[in-house]
């Protein structure tokens, strides 16, 4: 039987390895763990105490009177979605798919990975800006490896 | 000679090959999921590679990945392991059509010994014992109805591509066969995709014993002697250990002799070990033949004093076996635990966790293969493994007297582990005396 400390603990190492959708069985007891990830920036369901708020408040107001970026806290990447050769152009001596600046959609085609003499299409996955170019041309890839620097919209 | 080799697995395994390649100068190359970045395989070879996502289909047997590494590394050869794609036909030709060697034997042999109705027909070809059943496949309902009656109830039906328990019914009297085989033919359809099934006689009280075979590209095939893993649980050994209480020097011969003439027919040229059947009357036959490297091979290697994962390599890169027949000799006795992070008193269920510490014990003759270390996280996404516990003796009764001062020593919070069943099974008189068979666990509550 599956008591609450299980449940605990597989909870706690789903957490830690980011897994949304998670079905256990052991004997007769089965446990379905379904995980919808609540998208930042929505204020709605958040509650703040007065000092959060007043803390803000302060941070804002010192930023705007020393006119000092606020900080990015994270930054976004576009990853390999496969373990092989990064290609930055279709075709060798051709222009570059993407450069840095430039705007994208989610489909947009921003280089090949090639696995085994297979061209893999990598998009842009997220609507943005490119913000560096962090692979070479030619360059081997691991799986999950950031390829792209971008600021998503 | 290999000068570079990528490990296809992970766990105790992949640290087992990395180990041998190390002591034969052979540079490594490791692949992992994302979860295992802080594995142990990866820690200690010279390259590593993440090649997908958690899950064992996104990583450990994604082929494109796995390749697709291997040539850019530019390694010679792929170990596969156990388990994965250790016995993946179609893995094993890749690697071909690519100029890697697969460590292992060549695509046919495990094609042939995979599907297990064929394997059969080749034993009995060449005249190895087998179970009484079908020559091959079930073609027709009169067929079979017919063969159960001239063996005799019980008859079981298995899976011709099956494995791990599954696609099996023991049937115990006509009435019930016709069903049977529909319903074996349905689950063998669901996990294997092929219906195909066959019928033998069910052997109830045996006990498991394998007989360990190595060859080479030379027609060389010599045996290790057995060893005796009828302690199951569910059809997963826990315990195992050579030789066999069972075996006297005859029967030894003759079933090494069977497992070498079974090898030589197929022109077998790696490890593989040969499971037999052993009844009450201790009569041998040919249950099924595994073409890789085992989890239990550390129990041979302490009473042979042979490495068989270095010989695999070195066979592999094709050179001649080291060893002849004449030169295996048995020395002692030895008591592989297999310590698994599950909790014994809830009916073995797993515990994955954060390991807090851990401690192995030591001393004369103790052999302790694991991947685990003080804050390793053991994932619920693999098999729940924690370390392989090898005690060796003069005599069983030593062995298994280390066995219990091993398990004693050992230290490992943070997670249940098996080791107070282990504890248990070491004081349990049934089998201190060493008369057991694969229905032990069934018929004695240890823990």
């Amino acid at each position: 039987m599956i008591n609450i400390e299980d449940i605990e603990k597989i909870m706690q190492v789903i957490d830690k390895f980011e897994v949304s959708h998670f079905e256990f069985q052991h004997e007769d007891s089965k446990i379905i763990i379904d995980k919808n990830k609540i998208c930042e920036g929505l204020a709605g369901t958040n509650t703040f105490t007065k000092g959060e708020i007043k803390a803000a408040q302060s941070k804002i107001e010192k930023s705007i009177n020393e006119d000092v970026e606020p900080e990015i806290t994270e930054k976004e990447y576009i990853k390999a979605a496969f373990a092989g050769s990064f290609y930055s152009s279709k075709e060798k001596n051709e222009q570059a798919f993407v450069k840095v600046n430039d705007e994208v959609e989610c489909d947009t085609v921003v280089g090949l990975i090639e696995v085994m003499k297979l061209f893999n299409e990598v998009e842009a996955g997220v609507q943005g800006t490119i913000v560096d170019i962090l692979v070479k041309d030619g360059e081997f890839v691991e799986y999950g490896q950031p390829l792209f620097e971008i600021k998503s919209k | 000679m290999f000068k570079k080799i990528l490990i296809a697995n992970r766990g105790e395994i992949a640290v087992r090959i990395i180990r041998a390649c190390r002591e034969l100068g052979i540079s490594t190359v490791a692949i992992y999921s994302e979860t295992d970045k802080d594995a142990l395989h990866v820690k200690i070879s010279d390259e590593a590679y993440c090649i997908g996502k958690t899950f064992v289909k996104d990583s450990y047997l994604n082929v494109q990945n796995i390749l697709s590494v291997a040539i850019h590394a530019k390694v010679d050869a792929i170990h596969p392991g156990y388990g994965f794609l250790s016995e993946n036909t179609n893995f094993a030709q890749m690697c071909e059509e690519f100029g890697i060697k697969f460590i292992g034997p060549c695509p046919e042999i495990i094609s042939l010994m995979g599907d297990k109705s064929n394997a059969r027909d080749t034993m009995k070809r060449a005249g190895v014992p087998t179970v009484p059943g079908t020559d091959g496949e079930i073609q027709n309902i009169n067929e079979a109805i017919a063969i159960a009656k001239e063996i005799g109830y019980p008859v079981i039906v298995k899976a011709s591509a099956g494995g791990g328990g599954k696609g099996m019914r023991v049937v115990n009297s006509e009435d019930e066969l016709i069903s049977s085989i529909e319903t074996a033919q349905k689950e063998a359809q669901n996990y294997f995709g092929n219906p195909m099934v066959y019928l033998e006689k069910y052997l109830e009280y045996t006990r498991h014993v394998e007989i360990q075979i190595i060859g080479d590209n030379y027609g060389n095939v010599v045996h290790l002697g057995e060893r005796d893993c009828s302690i199951q649980r569910r059809h997963q050994k826990l315990v195992e250990e050579s030789p066999s209480p069972a075996l006297n020097e005859d029967l030894r011969n003759a079933m090494g002799e069977a497992a070498v003439k079974v090898a030589k027919a197929v022109k077998y040229n790696s490890v593989g070990t040969v499971e037999f059947l052993l009844n009450e009357d201790n009569n041998f036959y040919f249950m099924e033949m595994n073409t890789r490297i085992q989890v239990e091979h550390g129990v041979t290697e302490m009473i042979t004093g042979i490495d068989l994962m270095k010989e695999q390599i070195l066979v592999a890169s094709g050179e001649k076996l080291s060893f002849t027949q004449e030169d295996v000799k048995i020395n002692g006795c030895a008591l592989e635990c297999r310590i698994n992070a599950e909790d014994p008193y809830r009916n073995f269920i797993p515990c994955p966790g954060k390991v807090e510490n851990y401690l192995s014990p030591g001393g004369i003759g103790l052999r302790i293969d694991s991947a685990v270390y003080p804050g390793y996280v053991i994932s619920p996404f693999y098999d729940s493994m924690v370390s392989k516990v090898i005690a060796w003796g003069r005599d069983r009764d030593e062995a298994i007297l280390r066995m219990k001062r091993a398990l004693n020593e050992f230290v490992i919070e943070g997670v249940k582990t098996t080791i107070p069943f282990h504890k248990k099974l070491m004081d349990n008189e049934t089998f201190r005396k060493g008369n057991f068979n694969t229905k032990f666990l069934e018929i004695h509550k240890i823990c």
